[in-house]
């Protein structure tokens, strides 16, 4: 083969990755309307990843120190993730919990499957994981819950059924829960 | 494909604003990246692996307490030798496992000016070209790639494998000569008008077998009498 025949069939080797490997790399981000106000939601390619509330302006922070790779804003976000912000309703999401403790991973599960309408108090949570005397561990693990709203840590209540902490603060929790059908006395 | 590289408006991006300024550079250098990584693994999956390991390392680096200096950084030849830092640490991992089976897989870029003819013809080139590649030393296979497939300079090439510009042209040299006779192997063979037809040895050493698929030596009889 001649040289150039043969540099030029070596020039003709390039080729484009497809178009879907940027999801590998980068993350996307996205700012929705919720019963809360607005929020601004990441997720990989794996799920949703993080929920915060807009007004606080930490998602870009908080996802880089958990995952260390790039967010892009996206204007195209999946349709199942607006539907699931407007019901309050995350149990047909996809969630991205790397970095969490399995241990948060399993508080989290059993919180999501608490329906709307329903509460239930930490200790609850703590025997569904089979760690009955886990209760203050079970809240702190709530209380870092990266995906507020979606996956319901709002419906998860002290023992004696009084609000507790959230990442919303107390009265929005009080007001979703009231939102969601659950009567709250004052 | 490459040529010159003027990363002067990718590095104020990514000093202005990480996140959206590493989308321009995925955008300016996925193609080499993953060109690279393609042909050094002969695996389009390995190929997409590595490549977004590359940009995720690249990130990692970036966003890091102690990131490389933006001013002086040549993005191109800095993503190049994460990926074949990569490619290696993958090689050394794979070691033991055998090669990869997918190459004949690999699409190929379609080239829709010519005719059908004509881009078959080009496909099973570069599908003979990249078996080819892969019968190279790793060290001439990555320059031949660098040079010849992405069109870098020579300084950028030894920077990238870490090695004097004279080193990194021998590797290229070598690795063209090596091609040049593998191409031979494939093609029939027209004895040259003033090349006498050597008779064909009869055994199995005396035909010059190697342990490769491929002969690049013209073999040499050695007849012994008592």
């Amino acid at each position: 083969m001649p040289d150039t025949d043969l540099t030029n069939a070596l020039a003709s080797l390039t080729a484009a990755p497809p178009a879907a490997l940027f999801d590998r790399v980068a993350a996307r981000w996205t700012r929705q309307p919720s019963p809360m106000g607005d929020v601004d939601v990441a997720y990989t390619e794996n799920g949703v990843a993080f929920l915060r509330p807009a007004c606080l302006g930490t998602l870009a922070e908080e996802f880089r120190a958990r995952f260390v790779r790039p967010l892009v804003r996206t204007e195209h976000p999946p349709a199942e993730l607006a539907e699931a912000l407007a019901t309050c309703d995350g149990t047909k999401l996809r969630y991205d919990l790397t970095g969490l403790t399995p241990f948060a991973v399993s508080v989290l599960r059993a919180a999501q499957a608490i329906p709307k309408g329903r509460i239930h108090p930490y200790g609850w949570i703590a025997e569904r994981i089979d760690n009955p005397r886990a209760v203050r561990a079970v809240g702190s693990a709530l209380g870092h819950n990266p995906v507020p709203l979606l996956i319901p840590c709002h419906r998860v209540v002290k023992a004696d059924l009084s609000g507790g902490q959230y990442i919303f603060g107390t009265d929005t929790k009080i007001a979703l829960l009231r939102h969601e059908g659950v009567t709250v006395r004052s | 494909m490459s040529g010159p590289d003027d990363p002067s408006h990718l590095l104020a991006a990514l000093d202005e604003d990480l996140d959206n300024g590493f989308t321009a550079l995925y955008d300016a250098y996925r193609t080499p990246v993953f060109t690279t990584a393609l042909r050094a693994t002969g695996s389009w999956s390995d190929a997409e692996d590595l490549t977004a390991e590359t940009f995720l390392r690249a990130y990692r680096s970036l966003a890091s307490d102690r990131p490389p200096p933006l001013p002086t950084l040549r993005p191109r030849a800095w993503l190049l030798t994460i990926l074949l830092n990569t490619v290696r640490n993958d090689r050394r991992g794979k070691a033991r496992k055998p090669p990869p089976g997918d190459i004949d897989a690999a699409p190929e870029r379609a080239d829709h000016t010519q005719d059908p003819a004509r881009t078959a013809e080009l496909h099973e080139t570069n599908r003979a070209l990249a078996a080819h590649l892969a019968a190279l030393t790793p060290a001439q296979r990555d320059a031949v790639i660098l040079r010849h497939v992405l069109d870098l300079p020579i300084d950028e090439i030894a920077a990238i494998l870490g090695t004097a510009e004279g080193t990194a042209k021998s590797h290229i040299s070598r690795g063209l000569a090596t091609l040049r006779r593998l191409a031979c192997t494939d093609r029939p063979q027209t004895p040259h008008p003033h090349e006498r037809p050597r008779p064909e040895p009869t055994t199995r050493r005396a035909r010059g077998h190697t342990t490769g698929p491929h002969p690049i030596s013209t073999p040499t009889i050695e007849v012994h009498h008592a």
